[in-house]
């Protein structure tokens, strides 16, 4: 069994840096062999010998790494891990997004308790938005299941091409900073908002006493709920680059209460999109589960690196990442397209 | 304004969801890890190890993947009629963390009912809503 403890003592002993610098270094070969395999044709034609036991350590190791800099980072893996694993192999795209969806959902529901023990997670706010996304996300899945047996090359390379505008877009959004309001000052709420009971307290441990907040524009945040499931459900992504805006910028909850709601989120509606997925044979256990315990490994690595190390570093990188990973999505969407 | 609205503690309904959805989800993982460590070493694999992970690299679709390794496409839940396989335990696995929210959502459902502090209504219809919308799509009525 591989020996997770030792290696996050050995991070621990030898400082974040040094870890973090492995991972990177992880990363980058991954994405290298990927890249040159995809372009000496190699993949396609000739895959060789592939041997369980190393695709199940690679795809550990490369999904550890994608984790680990996903925490330190601050965003999601599966806007890394999706997009990355589109653009650099050749691997069906159906069956990259049921795993992206996949080991998003995994996080998301193993999250869950202690964020609710502690009342940070709103529940009602969760149950509000829960019901269009929960929908919608269904009917990404079942347009993906739609594109894959109709559209055939051509609906592969619209949907490559609009993933790496979606992910490229998603960069500048994280370059940009977003503009992020910790605790945002609600005033003029809606009477239909009002009525709903949205504002909750809890208990916040950073300024030692309860806070009390209220929400606003609940009603035209169920179209945006609607979308952000539509994306996520589709192409196989966390949403909560697009669900922390829409609960903090625009419904105006605290940003803490914003980013847990967000995750706990994900679990419900991603459930109700994995089935589709699931029951269209696109969850393939030997590829899902290195991937889905790499995500739980590199989210442990990942939360202790971040202490000690200046995230912005990390996060520019990723967003180099993206790009580059957007930037190949949309290259191999026109050469898809040309050979149509 | 109810009781619930300004307290400082977490509604019950909320913690029997995330300790639900927290327990199954890690049982399914587990369970996920053993047929598939099982079926890397080769024990009773339903699907050639060699074939799928060929047809994988290679770019073949979910269903050419399934048929080329079994001889046959998978549909629905097909790992149910599997389990002595290594594989269909890890598919089961699968399952299992993808009903997770399917539980918590229920069970969250029947604590607002038997709770000692009464949610409002609205937010137990959305959660019938919702739990129902997870079972549908477990089903495959609304999944495709």
């Amino acid at each position: 069994m591989f020996p997770f403890n030792l290696v996050i003592s050995k991070l621990r002993l030898r400082g974040g840096v040094a870890g973090l610098k492995a991972g990177l270094m992880v990363l980058l070969v991954c994405v290298g062999v990927a890249f040159a395999a995809d372009a000496d044709g190699m993949a396609v034609d000739n895959p060789g010998e592939i041997n369980a036991v190393v695709f199940f350590v690679s795809f550990f190791l490369l999904s550890t790494a994608i984790a680990t800099f996903a925490v330190v980072a601050g965003v999601g893996g599966g806007v890394i891990f999706t997009p990355l694993l589109l653009g650099f192999t050749e691997i069906d795209s159906y069956i990259i997004r049921a795993t992206g969806l996949f080991v998003a959902l995994v996080g998301a529901l193993v999250a869950a308790r202690p964020f609710l023990k502690r009342g940070i997670a709103n529940m009602r706010l969760i149950l509000w938005s829960a019901t269009p996304y929960a929908v919608f996300c269904v009917v990404g899945a079942v347009l993906a299941v739609h594109v894959k047996e109709t559209c055939g090359l051509r609906g592969e390379a619209i949907l490559r091409g609009v993933l790496g505008l979606i992910v490229i877009s998603i960069g500048f959004l994280f370059l940009a900073g977003g503009r992020k309001m910790a605790y945002p000052e609600v005033t003029n709420v809606s009477d239909f908002t009002r009525s709903l009971g949205l504002g909750m307290t809890y208990w916040e441990d950073s300024l030692v006493k309860t806070v009390h907040y209220e929400v606003k524009r609940a009603g035209a945040a169920l179209v945006l709920f609607g979308v952000a499931g539509l994306i996520s459900g589709f192409f196989g992504m966390g949403a909560g680059w697009a669900m922390v805006p829409i609960f903090n910028l625009f419904m105006l909850a605290p940003l803490k209460v914003a980013a847990v709601c967000a995750r706990l989120l994900m679990g419900v509606g991603g459930t109700a999109a994995m089935w589709s997925y699931l029951r269209n044979g696109g969850l393939v256990p030997l590829f899902v589960v290195p991937c889905m315990l790499g995500a739980v490994v590199g989210s442990l690595v990942g939360t202790r690196i971040m202490l000690k190390i200046k995230a912005g570093v990390v996060r520019h990188l990723v967003v180099v990442v993206m790009f580059f990973a957007g930037l190949r999505l949309l290259i191999k969407a026109a050469s898809m397209w040309q050979g149509c | 304004m109810d009781s619930s609205e300004h307290h400082g503690g977490p509604p019950f309904h909320g913690i029997v969801y995330g300790n639900i959805v927290h327990s199954v989800c890690l049982a399914g993982m587990v369970v996920a890890i053993i047929g598939t460590m099982l079926c890397v070493v080769g024990v009773s694999c339903f699907a050639e190890n060699e074939l799928v992970l060929r047809a994988l690299w290679s770019g073949k679709t979910s269903a050419e993947i399934w048929t080329v390794a079994t001889g046959q496409p998978v549909l629905g839940h097909w790992y149910l009629g599997k389990l002595g396989t290594s594989d269909g335990i890890a598919m089961l696995g699968m399952a299992i963390c993808c009903t997770a929210a399917v539980f918590g959502i229920w069970g969250a459902c029947l604590a607002m009912l038997i709770g000692r502090r009464k949610e409002r209504k609205l937010f137990l219809i959305l959660t019938v809503i919702v739990g129902t919308i997870l079972i549908l799509s477990l089903l495959g009525v609304v999944s495709g």
